[in-house]
């Protein structure tokens, strides 16, 4: 299967670009900050203290001070790097629920597997037991209430031995009420035993925040996101041929049933990730595989790298504009505001596309 | 127009509109106001108001507050109202008090109108009460609704240590207990000026960080008790304005010596992405958590308590082991 020149073309100029444009809004990101440190962390000593990290070699510059080394290496680099890894996860999730369920409303928060690791990770919080495991049990904890939301949103739909793809929606956003619910049920619960650092813990979950992001979580979700992309990347044919609907794909050799469950493990695997580090951040699944698809075509091939640098510019786009105009307001606030009139937008101009 | 252009027009607007905001304000940092300014103290004014039932005062909120006669039956709405009931020697003339209501121990036996979030308007009625004490700070919603009962509803609110003062009067003028009000605050003032007057010989003053959370960081700044006591304890607060939230890179920048945090949230502190390499109190574990009988975050008359053991924190070599302040260096005599 290999495309004409025009359309690789067509292709990479878009993938240059965007690669370009997620290492500006990078550094960009690195170079704001808050406005009482603008004074002591000026470029000259971020370069100095990126160079001094990386090693690179035939560059001497002062050594920048060690207060001026932690903000720009502990604090504000895990924070940009983690945001673009979250919207990374995001829009993996979001081509993979979109292509599976040939809707363009099926993202992770629609179809109930964000709301369900949202309760996964805020039940660990209300327990206290977020330093568990190495830090990982909110994270195995979102997956594993993650991946039973979607279980139980599969069984409800199940007709016949099948799941229809109408069915599946409806049945996401009602399991995935009903689990946010269960959500705000910790968060009272947090406020009434009197430990109120819980429940604005939760809370803050529940906005979406990338405030104290530290390397530990960009350890966290690194081999999350590099098991989603890999199953995902080796399914893009099947990927493809779903897009010709269901029955096309079963002739043209897919186990149907077989390769939504997979997909929806590593769909769910990527979401639980973004969902325990960041909370829950909403519209990136939804809008940018969208937006993709103008760019480089249904081709999952494409897509789902394309997707993926898109999510993470959307995010490190969205925490610089937090930052330089909104005070460090939380993050999932701005995806949504930005996101919904850009839906709306894509709505009007009839650019919304099945699968 | 069509859909596209308003749509796109709007978006232009919106994009402007920020660009202007951007240009239009100076870099602010990330610290949000946390209190009103100061209000005028009513020291002073309080020898003229009337001593005798029926009287009519005006509250911390402003209001004017009548009391017919001298309250019998007394519903607290707060744990720091609770404890001021009980300094001002009303203990029996307390009807009920909130599930939260720790200190002093005996508080815990009285009935209970609910807790923060489930306070019930009902129940505080069904105490047939002849005066509600409520602090505006966490009970600005069933004050509200508090007006339909008829009964005088007095609202206390302290920011620093000054309005303590003016809330223990504000409470002993309404419960007829002027007396017992004044030696409460002269016995604060009393504790406070000793521990000035010992840590005035330290030769440093450490710099502190109070932290209420970690995501986001909730702290106080000038304005508050909480930085009048840092500075009594001859510690400087890193939190230079009034403020209720301070960034990562603040504190960083602001080097604390020592964090004030409940013991539930240090480990939260300890994990701050950069704080473990660079913050001293991390570094160190300079952690201070006020002992089980005093407070840092109620504004009673136990805060005496909590500045003398953390004066003690601060500077150690000006105490003895039993927090008395340490003698004097004194030159031994010529024989």
């Amino acid at each position: 299967m290999t495309s004409p020149p025009g359309n690789r073309r067509k292709y990479f100029l878009p993938l240059v670009l965007l690669i370009a444009l997620l290492f500006g809004a990078i550094i960009a990101d690195v170079w704001t900050g808050d406005a009482e440190a603008t004074r002591t962390v000026t470029p000259m000593r971020i370069v100095s203290v990126l160079a001094s990290h990386l090693s690179v070699p035939g560059l001497h510059l002062p050594p920048a001070p060690g207060t001026v080394d932690t903000i720009v290496w502990s604090i504000r680099l895990p924070r940009v790097l983690g945001g673009a890894m979250i919207g990374m996860l995001l829009a993996l999730a979001g081509v993979a629920f979109q292509s599976l369920l040939l809707n363009p409303l099926a993202d992770p928060y629609f179809i109930g597997v964000s709301s369900g690791a949202g309760l996964g990770a805020a039940v660990i919080t209300l327990l206290g037991g977020t330093g568990l495991l190495a830090g990982f049990a909110p994270t195995l904890a979102a997956f594993a209430a993650g991946l039973a939301a979607v279980m139980l949103v599969y069984a409800l739909a199940r007709v016949n031995g099948r799941v229809p793809v109408q069915t599946f929606l409806l049945a996401g956003i009602v399991v995935g009420s009903a689990l946010y619910s269960l959500t705000k049920l910790t968060v009272s619960l947090a406020f009434r035993s009197g430990e109120a650092y819980k429940a604005t813990a939760i809370l803050t979950q529940l906005l979406g925040s990338l405030n104290y992001l530290g390397w530990r979580d960009v350890g966290l979700l690194l081999p999350f996101g590099v098991i989603g992309a890999l199953v995902l990347g080796a399914n893009w044919r099947e990927l493809n041929m779903m897009a010709l609907g269901e029955e096309s794909a079963a002739h043209l050799g897919v186990d149907t049933e077989r390769f939504k469950r997979r997909v929806l493990v590593a769909g769910t695997l990527v979401t639980a990730a973004a969902v325990s580090v960041g909370g829950i951040i909403a519209f990136v699944g939804m809008v940018v595989p969208q937006i993709a698809r103008r760019i480089v075509g249904p081709d999952h091939r494409r897509l789902l790298p394309t997707s993926m640098l898109l999510g993470g510019l959307v995010l490190v786009v969205a925490d610089w504009l937090s930052r330089v105009y909104l005070q460090g307001l939380d993050i999932g606030v701005i995806t949504s505001l930005i996101g919904a009139p850009v839906f709306c937008w894509l709505l009007r101009q009839r650019m919304v596309t099945m699968g | 127009m069509k859909p596209r252009n308003i749509l796109g027009f709007l978006f232009i607007l919106s994009m402007a509109g920020l660009v202007y905001w951007r240009i239009e304000r100076e870099p602010k940092p990330i610290i949000r106001t946390a209190h009103p300014p100061i209000q005028n103290t009513v020291e002073g004014q309080l020898a003229e108001l009337p001593v005798s039932f029926p009287l009519s005062l005006t509250d911390s909120s402003g209001r004017m507050v009548s009391i017919p006669a001298p309250p019998q039956r007394i519903v607290s709405l707060a744990p720091s109202c609770t404890e001021l009931l009980y300094d001002l020697g009303l203990d029996s003339r307390i009807s009920a008090d909130t599930t939260a209501d720790d200190f002093p121990p005996e508080a815990a036996k009285k009935p209970h109108i609910g807790g923060y979030s489930d306070m019930s308007v009902e129940r505080i009625i069904a105490q047939n009460p002849d005066l509600i004490v409520a602090d505006n700070a966490i009970n600005k919603q069933i004050i509200a609704q508090l007006s339909i009962a008829h009964v005088p509803v007095l609202v206390l609110e302290a920011h620093t240590i000054l309005e303590v003062y003016d809330t223990i009067r504000i409470l002993g003028r309404a419960t007829g207990q002027n007396a017992e009000a004044d030696r409460v605050v002269s016995g604060m003032k009393t504790r406070f000026d000793a521990i000035r007057k010992t840590v005035g010989r330290a030769i440093s003053r450490p710099r502190v960080l109070v932290m209420y959370g970690t995501d986001p960081i909730y702290t106080s700044g000038p304005g508050s008790f909480q930085d009048d006591l840092i500075s009594v304890a001859g510690g400087r607060n890193i939190v230079d304005r009034p403020a209720a939230q301070i960034s990562s890179e603040a504190v960083v920048l602001g080097q604390p010596d020592v964090i004030l945090c409940d013991d539930s949230i240090k480990d939260k502190v300890a994990q701050m992405p950069g704080w473990k390499e660079r913050v001293p109190a991390v570094m160190n574990s300079t952690f201070f958590t006020p002992s089980s009988d005093s407070t840092l975050v109620r504004a009673v008359p136990r805060l005496t308590k909590a500045a003398e053991e953390l004066a003690h924190f601060l500077h150690p070599e000006l105490f003895t082991a039993e927090g008395k302040p340490a003698p004097l260096y004194t030159a031994p005599q010529k024989p």
